[in-house]
């Protein structure tokens, strides 16, 4: 049995569709089979509550007496794009405040707008013979303008890694905290109520299909930015008037030492149109594979660890190499399903009816890496080779006659195999020198030693050096064994250069 | 019972939580310590007699502060993510019902990892 969009929609006019939402459907399907499901079940709803970057509204301010072409225009100090006409601009979701920094951003300011606050707005200009005025301050809230247009270039990714830290220090991502050595693993995504994990092959998904988007309808227009569906990676641009949002399903969001986002809700009604669709939605967490991939490596092409599925990454744990790790969702799951049960009731209530994309999803292509003309070298190419260094056996004073004969301002202290255990500077010596109690190099070392490996590009090292407010490091093998040092001014020899 | 201790300068170098131990002969647990040149502050967990051992740090000069539920969440901002529960080394938040972040505040001890952690704000230290 085949059914049309129309015959659904007639039914939700008359009141008697049938809608379920994409955690009931594969129980259902277990249960009757994908040929009675079609019968049984019209429309399957689906969900899905995250931080997604690639977010912002269009804003249609009206024209100011005199009128303005505004330049740059800050909305609670955070900036919004306005290389466009005279009056309008872009709030981008990612954007930090001037003043405030990660604390404050356009996450927060489209979610201040829906809750209807008001918002300080401040343009500059240069002044034209149409558009005379050059500064303009004043106050406004959501209403104030004509339109204000959420409009995302990507969203509702169909699938994400999960991540976790093979190295030895915490790092802070869009994925969140990683803790070191493999002590946490996070992923987004909400599994079996995730839109496109629904209808993989984009079957009914495309330009033109109407969704739930921030509490509001909204519409699927297209592809996303970086749509891949050859590797799984489908991605969703979507629109919805911010008028009509609800702050339940917006939130601004601060990433830790990352930035400022926001997290939305989205949903996708799927219409159970024949069996193929009925099997589609009728997936289970334990079939939804990603990648469990290694973020320690700040490198485009991370190395992938193993392959994990959802079922797994939901349980709270996960093993690797033996070991229990801890997983934690960046995305909410209860708020998913607060989306996926949303729809789901506005369809029912008659509300809401389903449209049939214009046009499919590509369903073939894969996502592009940059085009990049200059790359900057590796560590190993850059790094002092001549490696100075010393045993712990040393007595400071030994310690201080090798930074001084060889100028350098850096010792790493190694075992006889070369294997670094610490590292000691001239201001290391001069503190115990002035505390007197201290005899060995050893007890005076720092032992938590910050380096990187010769792989590591240049601006990851920089990176490092900048985040630890060091000069100089030790460049250390898989093995552990020194292999070089770098320093700021060996980085430094490389602007202009490259 | 979570209590915060804050050590005036003169007082830093005595062993006074020793001294209330055998005094009252209350287990305290230390929980977390913060001693600085100048101050020193202590979160410490009492199960008995809680008002006996508060006077007796109070007569040896220390501030008591009892933190009832020292962690605060804003209902209204939270979105039941769990970035928190990945934090908190106390078990303070755990997946509950409908996948809802659920809180124990008793078990905080105010390490303070969690507050900028969270990516809406909704968490708070009083
Ligand atoms: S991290 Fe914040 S938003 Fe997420 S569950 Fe915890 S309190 Fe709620
Ligand atoms: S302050 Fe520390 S102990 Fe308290 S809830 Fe936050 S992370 Fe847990």
């Amino acid at each position: 049995m085949n059914k049309s969009i129309e015959e659904i929609n007639e039914k939700i006019r008359t009141g008697t569709v049938r809608v379920v939402t994409a955690e009931e459907m594969p129980n259902i399907v277990k249960d009757v089979g994908t040929k009675e499901a079609v019968k049984e079940v019209d429309v399957v709803t689906t969900g899905t509550f995250g931080v997604m970057c690639s977010s912002g509204a269009f804003l249609n301010f009206g024209h100011s007496d005199p009128p303005i072409k505004m330049r740059k225009v800050f909305l609670n100090g955070v900036e919004a794009y306005t290389g466009i006409a005279a009056v309008d601009a872009y709030i981008g979701a990612a954007q930090t405040s001037k003043s405030r920094g990660m604390e404050y951003g356009g996450g927060y300011v489209i979610e201040d707008m829906i809750s209807r606050r008001e918002i300080e707005v401040k343009a500059e200009s240069y002044g034209t013979d149409c558009y005379p005025l050059r500064n303009l301050e004043t106050s406004i809230t959501i209403d104030d303008l004509n339109q204000a247009v959420m409009l995302n270039p990507r969203n509702g990714y169909q699938r994400h890694d999960a991540a976790t830290n093979s190295k030895k220090d915490a790092i802070y991502t869009y994925m969140g905290p990683l803790f070191p050595h493999f002590g946490n693993v996070s992923y987004s995504g909400s599994g079996l109520l995730s839109p496109l994990s629904n209808d993989p092959t984009y079957k009914t998904t495309g330009m033109g299909t109407r969704i739930f988007l921030g509490g509001a309808k909204g519409y699927i227009i297209g592809e996303g930015t970086q749509h891949d569906p050859d590797n799984g990676h489908g991605t969703l641009m979507v629109k919805g008037n911010l008028k009509e949002m609800d702050p339940d399903f917006i939130r601004g969001a601060t990433i830790y030492r990352y930035g400022v986002s926001i997290y939305i809700g989205l949903g996708v009604p799927i219409p159970i149109l024949n069996e193929d669709i009925a099997k589609s939605t009728s997936i289970e967490d334990k079939e939804i594979v990603t990648n469990l991939v290694d973020y320690g490596v700040q490198r485009r092409e991370k190395p992938v660890l193993r392959k994990v599925t959802y079922e797994e990454l939901k349980s709270g744990c996960i093993e690797f190499n033996g070991k229990e790790i801890k997983t934690f969702p960046m995305s909410s799951y209860h708020k998913a399903r607060e989306v996926a049960e949303k729809l789901k009731e506005w369809i029912e209530k008659g509300d809401f009816e389903l449209s049939m994309p214009v046009e499919r999803l590509p369903v073939k292509g894969r996502m592009k890496n940059m085009r990049q003309t200059k790359i900057k070298p590796p560590v190993k190419h850059l790094m002092a080779k001549e490696v100075i260094s010393a045993n712990q056996e040393i007595s400071i004073e030994e310690a201080a006659k090798v930074l001084i004969e060889n100028e350098i301002d850096h010792l790493p202290i190694v075992l006889t195999d070369n294997k670094v255990v610490g590292i000691i500077t001239s201001w290391d010596i001069s503190k115990s020198v002035a505390r007197g109690k201290f005899k060995r190099v050893s007890e005076i070392m720092t032992k938590k030693v910050v380096s990187v490996e010769p792989e590591d590009l240049a601006d990851v090292a920089a990176r490092k050096l900048e985040k630890y407010n060091i000069s100089a490091m030790p460049v250390i093998n898989k093995d552990g064994e020194i292999v070089g040092v770098i320093s700021s001014g060996d980085l430094s020899k490389l602007i202009g250069k490259w | 019972m979570k209590m915060k201790l804050e050590f005036p300068a003169k007082i830093i170098r005595k062993p006074i939580v020793s001294e209330i131990c055998l005094n009252t002969g209350v287990l305290i647990n230390l929980e977390r310590v913060n001693i600085e040149a100048t101050w020193a502050t202590m979160i410490v967990d009492v199960e008995e007699k809680i008002e006996e051992v508060t006077r007796a740090f109070e007569e040896k000069g220390v501030e008591v502060e009892i933190l009832e539920e020292p962690i605060r969440r804003d209902d209204g901002r939270c979105v039941h993510c769990g970035i928190c529960s990945s934090i908190c080394a106390m078990g303070v938040f755990s997946f509950g019902e409908d996948y809802k972040v659920e809180m124990d505040p008793s078990r905080c001890i105010v390490c303070k990892n969690c507050i900028e952690l969270c990516p809406t704000g909704a968490l708070e230290i009083y």
